[in-house]
């Protein structure tokens, strides 16, 4: 069988002929440089024309001479972020892979773990970001949110990549008498490693924005703490200038995993059956649901027990580090308990509806376009670098342009937390869709079929497990998201509750909001593995189970 | 006190020992000439390295930290740093650049705090506004929509009580640190930092106008210098002396405003990139406007007033916080100023 590489894909060859309109002389990057240039003639023209555009949108001219201007500023700043990032990076990596491995050799603490770390994952930054710059020293704090940006992505990928060799091998390997190391070595490990990069073109930029979100929160160098002063001093270019070198760090890491993904593909064993996440068991819904129970209550204590153990291991003063007791005393039977609950309930509901609309935005655009990228890979060549700069910009950067442009209404949350949910879901569906069977691509090509069509019949059933990997990571995505634009933007909801509770050191609200909107994220996860199941047995029988 | 803040402590004991065995034995005396190192101890800033911070980089460049025995760090803030937290967790052990009634709050709340000096006898809250729409009353608010961030909510909504105005008439309008939202027309006016964004936005060129707070009832002071009570007990030697080399970098920097400036944007802050004129103007604005006063004059930089501490005690008592003078404590200036108005 020829390497997947030297299989042209149907679909390649029909946007070849789209593309050889413009005659054989056009070549492929032409794509890469004419979107981008078209997009900063635009932007050019946009900054010079609208009259708020100078404390706002800036134009690319005058990003470039300020930067000029600027350049004694930038190796200092960008070797501060690279370090932080890059060690982020390295060590949220290492932590997700070696997890990942841990699950699929011990099954059994499969749904304990997963359960923790989602609920790592789902703890909103806001919150525990102040609690970490006090608790690590120097730069620590940077490089533990550059790590946890790292961290789930990763895992996702991993699992989803280990758990994506056919079947047929893994079982003439058993009948050979080849134990769980072999499986893992011979088997499981190589069919991962595209999964796995492809996961870490996800992580590379989530390590910088990690990084330069840990530099928000204060210090002395770093393109984080240098646009602060920017934006305090409302010196518009300096701060693009700054987000775009900070894009440009996030590029170059998403471009060299891209690139390790290219030089892997050549030896690739093709991925014939649509990997699931999940192990499927033919189990009926009651099972499931006490199952899921009896776990939930398992990693309800892990959770408090490590809670309890961080504050006392880093002793951590009871004036703002509230132990899960003290919290839930509070709130019971404190003295302004009613007023309390009030205030988060309401500011639950507020952020729910702002992260379900942005979900629900962020998926369906980011699946349109992976559609189209898929269908048109010209269009992939021409947006992708946008895409990607898009994801790279730092949303905390980004927000006062948007608020701007959109509002502070439901339109500007909807954008801020869509922005958030989108990149995932592309960079993972278009892995997806491009997984499909290239034979039964080739088939209905041979057949007459229409691009359109071979999306709808082949490739998008193939997306569905990645779609689901994506749902999962862009859901909690979104309910950060929405608090990040509650706090920066709207003034509403669980985010704006957090961040004046930290003002007035009611630290009972603030813990108690931090684990009202990782509690949200858990079950909302637990709901998308309950409607996930189903749909995997219909879409991809081959990995179900008996 | 944590383990790390313990262990650093016992290896500065035991660096010192050995200095000192070391004196003893080194045949020439004077190149170990003190013969205990240096202690260290850390100061957090609430904001990131600029010109507010102008007093304690004088004291660093200049060696007057050095000579009173200490090794600071000084700790850059930011956006997503709070003092408070930091001080209370041990990370510093000094706290500077935080508005009393904050801390009053926090110390209701359960931090053990002390304020052992203030740099802006005013509070330097100043409601901005464009020049070609000039809020220059808080009844000219009425009506308008005003950004707050939220780390100033519990001054702004004292603030509107202070003067009876009704919260409701006014839009509250969540902002960060940036002036954006006022230049782009999304508020009409925005409560600011009297040295920072009235300066930077005059520097960009855009015309503005701002009252203070504390123009109209705001009597709370702002920027203070506080330890927990307990370092207060068990160091109060170190807080003399970190204090003494502040006030002698504040007394330089009220002599000469541009020396201040020039450390902040060529040696502290060089990674921000500052700007040389929008920092001397903001020390301008600090040394003129806020830091001196009759009281300052007659007791030295940074001294509390008894009339000033009533007037903030009252500030707290009107807005339910039940925190009383004992927040505030002279003693340490006043074993630095011996009666005198400088060191």
């Amino acid at each position: 069988m020829p390497p997947a590489a030297e299989r042209p894909d149907a679909a390649v060859r029909a946007a070849r002929r789209w593309g050889d309109r413009l005659g054989p002389v056009w070549p492929r990057w032409g794509d890469a440089i004419v979107g981008p240039v078209l997009l900063v003639a635009l932007w050019q023209i946009a900054g010079t024309v609208l009259p708020w555009a100078q404390y706002t949108l800036s134009s690319p001219w005058a990003i470039v001479a300020r930067a000029w201007h600027d350049l004694p500023l930038y190796p200092t700043n960008v070797a501060a972020t690279l370090g932080e990032a890059g060690r982020g990076f390295l060590w949220g990596n290492l932590v997700a892979i070696a997890l990942a491995l841990v699950i699929v050799q011990a099954p059994r603490v499969e749904a304990l773990v997963m359960q923790v770390a989602i609920v790592i994952y789902a703890t909103p930054l806001l919150a525990i970001a102040p609690i970490i710059a006090v608790v690590l020293p120097g730069d620590e704090p940077k490089v533990a949110l550059a790590a946890l940006a790292v961290f789930f992505p990763t895992l996702i990928a991993t699992l989803l990549g280990l758990r994506s060799a056919g079947s047929a091998p893994l079982e003439l390997l058993h009948t050979l008498g080849g134990g769980g190391r072999h499986a893992l070595v011979k088997i499981r490990l190589p069919a991962s490693v595209p999964w796995l990069l492809a996961g870490l073109r996800v992580a590379a930029p989530g390590a910088v924005l990690g990084a330069v979100l840990g530099e928000f929160l204060g210090g002395d160098r770093g393109l984080g703490i240098a646009m602060v002063n920017a934006m305090a001093t409302l010196d518009t270019p300096r701060v693009w200038g700054l987000a775009i070198a900070s894009s440009i760090l996030a590029g170059a890491g998403f471009a060299l995993a891209g690139a390790a993904a290219r030089l892997f593909v050549t030896w690739a064993p093709p991925l014939d059956v649509a990997p699931s996440i999940t192990r499927l068991t033919g189990a009926g819904g009651g099972v499931w649901l006490l199952r899921r129970a009896a776990l939930v209550a398992a990693s309800i204590g892990v959770i408090l027990a490590l809670w309890q153990g961080f504050i006392v291991m880093f002793h951590l003063s009871p004036f703002f580090a509230k132990d899960p007791a003290a919290v839930v005393r509070d709130l019971v039977s404190g003295p302004q308990a009613p007023e309390a609950r009030a205030l988060l309930v309401h500011g639950l509901g507020a952020t729910v509806a702002d992260a379900a609309t942005g979900f629900a935005a962020g998926t369906l655009v980011a699946t349109a376009v992976a559609v189209a990228f898929v269908m048109y890979p010209r269009l992939e060549r021409a947006l992708m670098p946008a895409a990607i700069a898009l994801r790279s910009v730092p949303v905390i950067a980004m927000t006062p342009l948007l608020v701007l442009l959109f509002g502070r209404g439901v339109l500007g949350t909807t954008v801020i937390t869509g922005i958030i949910t989108f990149f995932p879901t592309l960079v993972n569906v278009m892995q997806g869709l491009r997984s499909a069977s290239p034979q039964a691509v080739e088939l209905l090509a041979l057949y007459g079929a229409a691009p359109w069509m071979i999306v709808w019949k082949v490739r998008l059933p193939s997306a569905m497990p990645a779609l689901f990997a994506a749902v999962r990571i862009s859901a909690l995505g979104s309910i950060l998201g929405a608090i990040v634009a509650e706090w920066l933007a709207t003034g509403r909801g669980l985010g704006y509750v957090m961040i004046t509770a930290r003002a007035q050191f009611q630290f009972t609200i603030l813990w108690a909001a931090g684990m009202l909107v990782t509690t949200v994220s858990v079950v909302l996860y637990g709901l998308i593995s309950w409607v996930e199941t189903p749909v995997l047995l219909r879409y991809a029988p081959g990995q179900a189970r008996p | 006190m944590d383990r790390r803040t313990l262990l650093r402590r016992g290896l500065q004991t035991a660096a010192g020992t050995a200095a000192a065995v070391v004196a003893a034995w080194w045949p020439d005396g004077r190149s170990c000439a003190r013969a205990q190192a240096p202690i260290r101890a850390a100061v957090q800033f609430g904001w990131v390295k600029t010109v507010e911070f102008a007093g304690s980089f004088i004291a660093d460049d200049r060696g007057y930290y050095k000579a009173e025995g200490l090794d600071v760090d000084m700790l850059s803030g930011g956006p997503g740093i709070d003092v408070v937290t930091a001080i209370v967790s041990g990370r510093a052990m000094f706290g500077c650049g935080t508005g009393a009634q904050i801390l009053a709050k926090a110390r209701q709340q359960g931090a053990p705090l002390k304020v052992i000096g203030v740099l802006y006898q005013k509070s330097p809250l100043a409601v901005l506004s464009l020049k070609k729409s000039p809020i220059r009353t808080p009844q000219d608010l009425l009506g308008k929509r005003v950004g707050v961030a939220a780390a100033d909510s519990i001054p702004w909504t004292t603030w509107l009580a202070l003067n009876h105005l009704d919260a409701s008439r006014i839009t509250r309008v969540p902002v960060q640190f940036d002036p954006a939202p006022l230049v782009t027309g999304q508020v009409d006016a925005f409560l600011s930092f009297a040295t920072e964004q009235p300066v930077e936005l005059q520097v960009q060129g855009v015309p503005v106008e701002f009252f203070l707070l504390a123009d109209y009832g705001y009597s709370s002071y702002s920027g203070c210098y506080y330890v927990l009570e307990d370092t207060l007990k068990a160091r109060r030697d170190e807080v003399v002396r970190f204090m003494r080399a502040e006030v002698r970098g504040w007394e330089a920097n009220v002599a000469n405003p541009s020396l201040g400036a020039k450390l902040s944007v060529e040696k502290y802050g060089k990674a921000l990139g500052l700007s040389y004129m929008s920092q001397y103007l903001g020390n301008k604005v600090t040394i003129e406007r806020l830091m001196q006063t009759p009281v300052t004059k007659q007791h030295g930089l940074l001294w509390m007033g008894d009339g000033e501490i009533a007037a903030n005690v009252s500030l707290f008592k009107q807005t339910g916080i039940g925190v009383g003078p004992e927040l505030f404590t002279n003693d340490v200036l006043q074993e630095i100023y011996h009666g005198r108005n400088r060191v």
